[in-house]
């Protein structure tokens, strides 16, 4: 399209020198301010503060996948908690924080955890983000008890020094659930009761911010303390307690060092196992305690007269398609691991652009069976184009149970991380 | 942008440093957007104003869908549509308090004759409000397009009408008196 370019010249020029009467200057600042301000504090005591969220559920039976998940989601992800207190002028700021983490695209982790015993087992990360960082994409754990654990493809392989055996699972359960960019700020809706410290470190006597908060994950509360360098603005440590609100008793996961790059190079995530360690498939079943919410009748579809292929393929075509059209009561259904989170909770983890389906999902063959007391297992690799314009693959766990002599299935959750596809 | 998302999710929560830190981002743009569109400029202050306490009552359920500096825009351009019309009807003379650009060199900009300004603040007053909206929010606001489709529900096809129906209208009411 063209248009007048002299009038379009013209205006252009009319409209950078138009004279502003401003006449009361910083007092009319003062005052739309101090009205604005007055608004807001009136607006504010009416709006009660939600804080309380969930996330997409993952089933992961592994202790180690678990803390290697929060590990490197704290690190990437919560490591980026801004300071909250409006009343102190701060000597960084969130925003400092996300613009000085965007330029990296892998970060490296040194710490230690506790472990059977309550003997800390130090813990070394390389984790690499995806294409589009919006999660991690290549990871390896290292412990200092000799244990593995590392993601190559669309696998993720624990070796066991003790036994001499690489444990096999065809899913992504380890990784960072978001890295930087928009997603990561839902999780600072999670931040609570924050607190910054400010202080000096003694050894290199470089300024330092300590922000303390809890973080509620699937209902249940962690404590945080992260610590940030005032003049790179970069996170630099970070302890974490699991089901604490007050940072109580020995940490969960204390992480001392974090080192970032631009990239790494692709050796640092291959890992050489002994040829003599023999692998084992990890089984897929759902634990008993969790398989309350997926016995309700009137969740799911009848698979009677299907075979599993056929059962899983409808019951997931459904399920997107829900998730597509932004149908809460039939997600609800077909998905009964979030039957009780809130409208607001679906809206945010399962229908954010980034999550829902422009199109239909390719449904794929089944790829791993298991089984629980209820019935068999599937898992389901599900291609999806999303409306935010990347393309993902996601595991899908189906489970069949019979109600009443009836064959019918469900959706509990995904099968790990999803993947996506570059 | 993201900064911006962040701003809004503090400011969601209550925070005023957020609410502050908008508001001395986007003044002086929102300024230029509303002394643009208002055919009596001592209003533009009013009208920041105006904008900023209705944007502050929304904190707890304020939602971004495009850009904040582009909701804004449009909230400045809406209240200027109704000032503008609002004076009219209290048949309120333009040549009485209208306020001329300046005639001085822009540093940036070909500076314009102030006979010229003069036509082009009389020829812009004789706009459709859209068109001069359009044309301001695109000109002086740098909204792209799309966002000012998004933002006032049109299609990206009528704001690129409305802007160019905009320039040929002054064009042909400054026939001739366009070189800088």
């Amino acid at each position: 399209m063209s248009y007048p370019r002299d009038t379009e010249r013209s205006l252009k020029a009319y409209l950078a020198n138009l004279n502003l009467p401003t006449p009361d200057g910083a007092d009319a600042d003062g005052k739309i301010l101090a009205d604005a301000l007055t608004i807001m504090q009136k607006a504010k005591n009416q709006h009660a503060v939600h804080t309380s969220r969930m996330t997409w559920r993952t089933i992961m039976t592994s202790r180690m996948s678990k803390l290697a998940v929060a590990g490197i989601v704290v690190a990437a992800v919560l490591s980026s908690f801004g300071i909250f207190d409006s009343l102190t002028k701060p000597a960084w700021a969130l925003t400092d924080t996300i613009e000085a983490l965007r330029g990296f695209g892998a970060v490296h982790l040194i710490g230690a955890m506790p472990g059977k015993d309550g003997v800390e087992t130090g813990v070394e990360v390389w984790a690499r983000a995806n294409k589009s960082r919006t999660g991690s994409k290549d990871m390896v754990v290292r412990y200092s008890n000799g244990v593995v654990l590392w993601v190559q493809g669309e696998s993720t392989y624990t070796y066991m020094p003790e036994s001499n055996t690489i444990r096999h699972v065809n899913a992504i359960t380890a990784g960072a659930v978001h890295w930087l960019g928009p997603a990561m700020l839902e999780k600072l809706g999670k931040a609570k009761n924050s607190q910054v410290l400010y202080g000096t470190d003694p050894a290199t006597g470089r300024r330092q911010a300590t922000l303390l908060c809890v973080y509620f994950n699937m209902l249940r509360p962690q404590s945080y303390s992260i610590t940030f360098d005032v003049e790179t603005k970069l996170p630099i440590a970070m302890t974490v307690w699991y089901n604490q609100q007050d940072r109580r008793g020995n940490p969960s996961l204390r992480i001392w060092q974090i080192t970032y790059y631009d990239d790494l190079p692709d050796s640092v995530f291959v890992v050489e196992s002994p040829k003599d360690a023999h692998q084992v498939e990890k089984e897929l079943t759902i634990p008993e305690s969790k398989l309350a919410p997926l016995t309700d009748p009137r969740s799911g579809i009848s698979a009677e007269g299907l075979d599993l292929e056929q059962a899983s393929h409808r019951v997931l075509t459904q399920l997107y398609q829900a998730i597509q059209d932004g149908n809460l009561g039939e997600i609800r259904r077909l998905c009964p691991t979030v039957a009780d989170w809130t409208d607001e909770m679906i809206n945010t983890f399962l229908l954010a652009p980034e999550q829902r389906p422009a199109q239909p999902v390719e449904i794929r063959p089944i790829c791993k069976q298991g089984q629980s007391k209820l019935g068999p297992l599937v898992v389901v690799p599900c291609l999806i184009k999303t409306q935010s314009g990347t393309v993902r693959e996601d595991k899908m766990i189906v489970q069949f149970r019979t109600i009443d002599g009836k064959s019918s299935c469900v959706v509990p959750g995904p099968y790990g991380l999803p993947r996506e596809i570059e | 942008m993201i900064e911006d998302r962040v701003l809004v999710w503090r400011f969601n929560r209550g925070d005023s440093a957020a609410l502050c830190r908008i508001y001395e981002k986007y003044r002086d743009g929102l300024l230029k957007v509303a002394a643009a569109l208002l055919n009596d400029r001592s209003g533009v202050e009013d009208i920041l104003h105006d904008v900023f306490v209705d944007f502050a009552q929304t904190t707890g359920r304020f939602h971004l869908k495009g850009s904040l500096k582009g909701y804004l825009s449009i909230c400045v351009a809406n209240r200027a549509r109704d000032m503008n019309r609002t004076r009219r009807r209290h048949n309120t003379s333009p040549d009485e308090v209208n306020v001329h650009p300046a005639a001085t060199d822009g540093p940036e900009h070909a500076a314009i004759s102030r006979e010229l300004a003069t036509k082009l603040d009389a020829a812009m007053m004789e706009l459709p409000d859209e068109q001069r909206e359009t044309l301001v929010l695109h000109l002086q606001g740098r909204l792209p397009f799309r966002e000012i489709a998004k933002l006032k529900e049109i299609s990206i096809n009528t704001a690129q009408s409305r802007y160019r129906y905009g320039l040929d209208k002054l064009r042909s009411t400054l026939d001739g008196e366009l070189t800088l």
